[in-house]
């Protein structure tokens, strides 16, 4: 199950279902028709879980400066991790209500960033989600199992079954 | 000092700013202290930030996701 957003390709290849989740224009199959609500850019369906995964790319060789500069500012201001964590919870919700909550849901962000801000960035993001990382003692279950952020490096190295590969690029992207 | 911050310097003084990255290590044969200075922030290597990041976001994965994606 391959899914490709702008120039970042991955390919999930033991998902049981998978899909462009943020489509915006009425004519595509998986319409999803809110556009109050923030959208991850995909929803993959595995045997034991779900993955929520949102992509950005700054890393991408055709990034104008003006586009980096914005998203550098969002990054250092906290404005990219709020918008992470409300695209997780509107999509949570939306899949909720179409009854496909389930399983066990991990939120796998890619953003093409050097390695030592991946993780301060899924710090900030995951206090931004509930239970804001405070455990609620009358809860039975977990809103999310994870959230991480990686880098193309760091995606390939933990998800060899999910390999991602820059489209324009003639050679996979492992090791770029 | 990240990429990023890096980016947003370079927005608010001259265009023509030039920045150099400096990393500090202990030769593991001589074991003097060397230096290795770079124009990219990514062609620092070895990289003991980077490397000890990688270390967390692995542990991480191995923890909460176990299997899933290998």
């Amino acid at each position: 199950m391959k899914l490709s957003e702008n120039d970042l390709e991955i390919d999930f290849s033991n998902a049981v279902d998978g899909f462009v989740f943020d489509q915006m224009r009425p004519a595509l199959p998986n319409f999803h028709g809110m556009s109050k609500m923030h959208r991850v850019d995909f929803v993959v369906e595995l045997e034991e879980a779900v993955l929520f995964v949102e992509i950005k790319d700054p890393g991408n060789p055709k990034a104008q400066t003006e586009g980096l500069i914005k998203f550098y500012y969002e990054l250092n201001d906290g404005t990219l991790s709020a918008t992470f964590a409300a695209k997780f919870i509107d999509s949570f919700v939306y899949r909720w209500a179409e009854e496909q909550i389930k399983k066990p849901v991990h939120y796998l962000n890619l953003v093409t960033l050097e390695t030592s801000l991946l993780v301060n960035l899924s710090d900030e993001i995951a206090k931004k989600l509930p239970p804001i990382g405070k455990p609620v003692a009358r809860w039975k279950r977990a809103f999310l199992e994870n959230c991480q952020v990686f880098n193309l490096e760091t995606w390939n190295d933990n998800f060899p079954r999910w390999p991602v590969r820059r489209i324009s690029s003639t050679t996979p992207a492992i090791g770029e | 000092m990240t990429m990023g911050s890096i980016i947003l310097l370079m927005d608010k003084k001259n265009k023509e700013d030039h920045v150099r990255f400096h990393t500090l290590y202990r030769d593991d044969v001589s074991k003097e202290i060397k230096v290795e200075s770079v124009d990219d922030y990514r062609d620092i290597s070895p990289n003991a930030i980077a490397d000890t990041f990688n270390d967390l976001t692995k542990e991480q994965v191995r923890l909460k996701m176990g299997a899933l994606g290998k």
